[in-house]
């Protein structure tokens, strides 16, 4: 990116050796032609330090140009000239990520090559800003986290159902979220990744918060042949969840809520959209996962009828039994809920970070979102040390759980289509992996069997395709006999 | 969603009501947006103190914990909701939606 827009950015050719010109009409810059219009050695250096003793700042000296800038007033005067301020969008499919101010040469006004630069500069051109397209690749960071999809998919054990052939194609997964950002990542891996809006959003394409579009990714990391549609919410939760309801997918991932501390009787304004999901599961067959939050008593998540995910946080050493050493992470909830007598949060876990920002999965954002710029640009633990504006952050919380879990889901019913959503959450939670180690974000312990932090424990996706894929689901109705 | 207006999901008496009760909250002005266990509608603080009697105050939550990311709205008073007359007996509740936290 341009530092400086008051500066000109510049490429300055210098004749070649041979006198061909990259600027004939007829020229060919294969690989086989390049060496006929490379400047000489001695020239390239004489031409830098003409323009040096101008006042320019040289940047690079190449085979066939010299890179430099320097200031308008300088440029204007010394090749009699004048530049213009111009701005252009950071991404042309996306003007709404931000737009970038240059110098620009105006047409039509003379340009002329100073006598002091004689047979050193055959021409010079500003440069332009490039458009910034975000890297379907991460950047490097300096601390432990996990990458998508392949740390995701390795510790939730999904990579063993992969090749059994279960990736979870043909199952539809919806989320609601805050937008669905058509990042690279999504296209260069080859997911089937849609959006829509619920009826009070706007702008499909756009993800100002960021956090959709980075939680989507863990649904593909556990099952990446899935179909996905992300409705991107507007000012009216219920109302994207409906909208996403009303779609019949498979699997309907929800990572947000409502924090209700000490509260026995769920208030009114909530009760449509606990009627919302009941319906989703109980009448259409819906299998939902929501997240069981950080920190919060959370609702949606602690309703009996969706599977509630939590957290832990595998660490990057090994323990005794040869897996991944396992604590309950003390950034995410753990909870009885009061409203609903019985029912503990969570059921199992997914994979999340620990306090104090829970950053700890390397995901796609919306370059230049809320999340892109508030995380970026410090060190961890209290920043990314990502890029503010390169599309990458590193976050998780049970945000990022839910959707993993949604992921297993997909493949348990691609394995088999019949299952209940009562169904899965029994097979997700006789299967975890026992988590021993640690605290919840409340304060609850883990340990041997079942527990307070993390329910039955990390969900561990092959073991739970081994029971679903010979489990039978019956009818309970008496049949006639055969005649 | 436009930041001006106040969404709300309107819980019918039974759903044989709800196409009923989403053709007269459209014919108040206010927008339709889903009618299914609950009917979805959006409107301006004008039109929800006009037709429903309601009483707001502006209040503040935060969303998003880890960025520190609060927002505004406009919080309804429930016991100030009363339901017009002629819907009185079609519609149950009447729930104004507040935003959610993101986990």
């Amino acid at each position: 990116m341009l530092e400086n827009p008051d500066r000109v950015y510049f490429e300055a050719v210098v004749p070649s050796e041979t006198g061909a010109s990259i600027f004939a009409p007829d020229a060919s810059l294969t690989h086989e032609h390049l060496d006929v219009f490379a400047a000489a050695g001695g020239r390239l250096a004489r031409a830098a330090t003409a323009l040096q003793e101008l006042g320019f700042r040289i940047e690079h000296v190449g085979s066939f140009s010299i890179s430099g800038d320097a200031p308008r007033e300088l440029w204007e005067r010394v090749f009699g000239t004048q530049v213009e301020s111009r701005s252009q969008p950071l991404s042309a499919e996306h003007p709404e990520v931000g737009a970038v101010s240059y110098l620009s040469h105006v047409p039509g006004v003379p340009f002329t090559i100073p006598s002091e630069l004689d047979g050193l500069v055959e021409r010079a051109y500003p440069q332009l800003p490039p458009i910034f397209f975000s890297s379907p690749l991460p950047p490097r960071v300096g601390y432990h986290h996990l990458r998508v999809p392949a740390d995701v998919a390795m510790l939730l054990r999904a990579e063993r159902v992969h090749r059994e052939g279960v990736t979870g194609k043909g199952v539809l997964v919806a989320m609601t979220d805050t937008g669905f950002y058509p990042h690279p990542f999504y296209d260069w891996h080859g997911y089937s990744y849609q959006a829509t809006l619920a009826p009070d959003a706007v702008k499909v394409e756009t993800d100002d918060n960021g956090h959709g579009t980075a939680e989507a990714a863990n649904i593909f990391a556990v099952a990446h042949d899935i179909d996905f549609v992300g409705v991107k919410m507007g000012g009216n939760a219920t109302l994207a969840f409906k909208t996403a309801a009303d779609l019949h997918p498979a699997v309907i991932t929800n990572s947000w809520g409502y924090h209700l501390p000490d509260v026995a009787e769920l208030p009114n304004h909530l009760k449509p959209l606990e009627a919302a999901v009941a319906e989703a599961v109980r009448d259409r067959g819906i299998t939902v996962c929501f997240s069981a939050g950080n920190g919060h008593v959370a609702f949606p998540g602690m309703m009996p009828e969706v599977i509630s995910v939590g957290g832990v946080c595998a660490h990057d050493n090994l323990a005794d039994d040869g897996f991944f050493d396992l604590e309950a992470s003390d950034y995410a909830s753990s909870f009885d809920s009061l409203v609903y007598p019985g029912r503990h949060v969570p059921d199992v876990c997914g994979l999340v970070g620990m306090r104090p920002g829970a950053i700890y999965i390397m995901l796609p954002v919306q370059p230049g979102c809320e999340i892109d710029v508030g995380l970026g640009g410090g060190s961890f633990p209290d920043k990314d040390e990502t890029g503010p504006e390169d599309g990458w952050a590193v976050i998780s919380g049970t945000s990022a759980s839910s959707p993993q879990i949604a992921g297993v889901c997909a493949l348990l019913k691609q394995a088999q289509p019949g299952l209940s959503p009562s169904l899965i959450k029994a097979i997700l939670r006789a299967s975890a992996r026992d988590v021993t180690k640690g605290r919840s974000g409340m304060g609850q312990d883990a340990g041997d069997g079942h527990d307070g932090a993390t329910g039955a424990g990390l969900v561990d996706a092959y073991r739970a395709y081994l029971l679903a894929r010979s489990t039978t689901p019956r009818s309970t109705a008496t049949l006639p006999p055969p005649n | 969603m436009d930041a001006q207006r106040i969404a709300a999901e309107v819980v019918p008496t039974t759903s044989a009501h709800a196409g009923r009760v989403a053709k007269a909250l459209a014919q108040m002005g206010l927008r339709v947006l889903h009618v299914g266990a609950s009917i979805s509608v959006d409107g301006t603080r004008e039109q929800w103190e006009q037709r429903f009697g309601v009483w707001f105050v502006e209040d503040e939550t935060t969303v998003q914990e880890e960025l520190g990311k609060r927002v505004s709205y406009l919080r309804a008073d429930p016991a100030s909701v009363r339901v017009p007359d002629d819907l009185e007996s079609l519609v149950a509740d009447v729930a104004f939606v507040e935003p959610p936290q993101l986990h």
